[in-house]
């Protein structure tokens, strides 16, 4: 099937061009052209085009791609609906991109039914649209790339594992970054220490009362303390 | 529908000369240093609106400027290496830059059919690259097609050069160059995994110094394309990879020729001459079609000999039809279609033998069957679309489904 088009006119003819083979015995042969009706929207974007500064005429197809849409029919099913009565019945759907001289890409759906058959053809709807949300990225156990709900127990034996910080003896201020978010580091023994070790330097007062110097003398001291007695430093992956 | 990338195009409306020259003040004052020059604007402001109506039109230069094929999937290892599908369009005010977009597997079906689908590959601009060459316009995307589809090597013709991609999709995006993210937008400077990956460049002055007219990768080698430029003269080139050399590739000039060679009298007229040209490859891995618009020249290429081939009468010379389009018959590599300004052409392409010294009157090109078209003889942007059908049928146009 040849398909002519133009850019100085929105004229697509189409010729069918037959070989001996099929159907068998039958010699080379064309066809009549048909035309090829454009789309709404290929009509509506030439109005667009003459309206706007490009002094073209017309729908302007710089290029054109007519497809054929296959047919997908799973597990060779052969119960009734409309899939498989278009497809035994010859139905055929075409898929045509076409891009304009404003350098936009336009597609639509077309049916070409055997002639003489004149059903009526029901639009096909999206029943199923794939999105991109799987990364083409592959996670194997030499990668440091680690999945989501993957437990750190999972890990253990691998040749890179994560440290999982520990950073309180005290098991119950752990309970919130074991469960919910291993990495997250837990501050709150820090304001805790400097609440309880400064008291120069309260919530209510700010920072007001004790001069800097020694705020920050009394945090060091305390994570010094705090070092000494439990979590290591932070290990870098 | 994918929206073009750009809000505004140049005008390609006659300008008056009071418009024009205040145009020419408004650049002198934006760029100092052209004013020495400035008396030399107006006239060529003129010519190059002139050319700028007519190319706008058409351009004999420019052929195809869409085309479908695969972006190489790096997953690290060799063996699980997989393609996607791209469309790649020219895209740009100027049509200077590479839009790649991944489409998207769309099932279509009926209510109640949970059985019988449609398999719908339609571009999703979420996922898209970009790719600015030398800011040029494009006059051609050319993805390789093999017997198995479709390829992942993308050729981007411009006036004098072809650079060639090999479009991929990456683990995680590459971090864009200042160079190269200058003359991208911000929503086209976002970062995508879909690269673009230009490997090697030819220019103009490695074929004969003259602007090309069209490119064709060699479906049975997709890494041998074949050019021609737009005085006729074509040339073979292979693709070659370096690997102890960081990977680079570069190009191997093969077999080269002009599409008079070997005539005895030189038919070519100087009445048609645009600079349009075809290349393409029939029949097989050693054979090339090559055709301007008033001759049509079949060559069978063996090492660095090539041989000419019987090429029938298209009944060119007796009167005022041209060469406009050249397509392959997808279904069978042998079979050609040739459009005239008023006929199409049915032709069959019997390669030649081996031996370039035996008498060969078989091989060449053969008319299956010719046909009026019935369009418009001055009409000199005629194309075609071949594609592989079985039944004639009648179109019924169904409103746009499946889009973004």
């Amino acid at each position: 099937m040849v398909v002519l088009y133009s850019r100085l006119t929105s004229l697509c003819t189409v010729f069918t061009f037959q070989t001996s083979t099929s159907p068998p015995g039958l010699p080379l042969s064309i066809s009549d052209p048909f035309i090829l009706p454009l789309s709404h929207e290929l009509s509506a974007a030439s109005t667009l085009i003459q309206s706007s500064h490009i002094s073209a005429q017309m729908p302007s197809i710089l290029n054109l791609q007519l497809k054929v849409v296959e047919y997908d029919i799973q597990d060779g099913s052969m119960t009734p609906g409309l899939g498989n009565q278009y497809n035994e019945g010859g139905v055929k759907f075409y898929q045509l991109l076409t891009l304009l001289n404003d350098l936009s890409l336009h597609e639509c759906l077309y049916v070409g039914q055997p002639i003489g058959d004149s059903t009526q053809i029901q639009p096909p709807e999206v029943q199923k649209r794939r999105k991109f949300h799987d990364s083409p990225a592959r996670v194997r156990e030499d990668d440091f790339i680690v999945p989501n709900r993957v437990s750190i127990q999972s890990l253990e034996g691998s040749s890179l594992q994560p440290t999982r910080p520990n950073w309180n003896e005290d098991k119950s201020q752990n309970k919130l970054a074991s469960k919910e978010d291993p990495w997250t580091l837990d501050f709150e023994w820090l304001e805790r220490e400097i609440g309880e070790h400064s008291p120069r330097f309260s919530r209510n007062q700010g920072a007001i009362g004790a001069p800097l110097d020694e705020c920050l003398h009394s945090i060091r001291s305390a994570i010094i303390n705090k070092l000494s007695y439990g979590p290591p430093g932070i290990e870098s992956l | 529908m994918v929206p073009p990338s750009f809000q505004e195009s140049f005008s390609t409306k006659p300008q008056s000369a009071l418009e024009r020259n205040r145009q020419i003040k408004a650049l002198a004052q934006l760029l100092p240093e052209i004013v020495p020059g400035i008396s030399l604007l107006p006239e060529l402001a003129q010519t190059s609106e002139l050319v700028d109506r007519i190319t706008s039109i058409h351009d004999p230069a420019k052929s195809t400027l869409l085309s479908f094929g695969k972006a190489e999937v790096l997953t690290g290892k060799r063996s699980q290496e997989k393609s996607v599908p791209i469309v790649a369009f020219a895209s740009g005010s100027a049509g200077e830059k590479v839009r790649l977009i991944r489409l998207r597997k769309d099932q279509l079906g009926w209510d109640g059919d949970g059985e019988v689908f449609l398999r719908y590959l339609t571009p999703d601009d979420e996922e898209q690259g970009w790719w600015c060459g030398n800011a040029s316009p494009i006059h051609q995307l050319c993805f390789a097609e093999s017997e198995r589809g479709s390829s992942s090597w993308l050729a981007v013709r411009y006036h004098g050069v072809i650079s060639i991609l090999n479009p991929r999709l990456l683990l995680r995006p590459l971090p864009k160059s200042p160079s190269y993210s200058s003359h991208l937008t911000a929503t086209q400077n976002r970062q995508s995994i879909l690269d673009a990956n230009h490997t090697v460049t030819l220019s103009a002055e490695q074929t004969g110094g003259f602007p090309y007219a069209d490119l064709s990768f060699n479906i049975w080698n997709n890494r041998q394309f074949a050019v021609v430029d737009q005085q006729g003269g074509w040339s073979i080139w292979e693709l070659e990879n370096h690997r102890l050399h960081g990977g680079s590739c570069t190009t191997k000039a093969g077999p080269s020729g002009h599409i008079t060679e070997d005539l005895e009298e030189n038919p070519d007229s100087t009445a048609y001459k645009d600079g349009w040209g075809i290349i393409l490859w029939a029949g097989d891995e050693n054979t090339i079609v090559v055709a301007n618009r008033r001759k049509f020249s079949v060559f069978h290429i063996l090492s660095n000999n090539t041989k000419r081939l019987f090429t029938p009468d298209l009944a060119l010379s007796e009167s005022t039809d041209r060469i406009l389009d050249l397509k392959r018959n997808p279904s069978d590599d042998t079979h050609i279609f040739l459009t005239t300004s008023t006929r199409i052409f049915w032709l069959q392409i019997i390669p030649g033998n081996g031996d370039h010294s035996e008498a060969d009157t078989d091989s060449g090109a053969k008319i299956l069957l010719s046909w009026w078209h019935f369009r418009d003889h001055d009409d000199n942007s005629l194309q075609m679309n071949v594609l592989i059908e079985g039944n004639s049928m009648y179109f019924v146009q169904i409103p746009e489904q499946g889009s973004n």
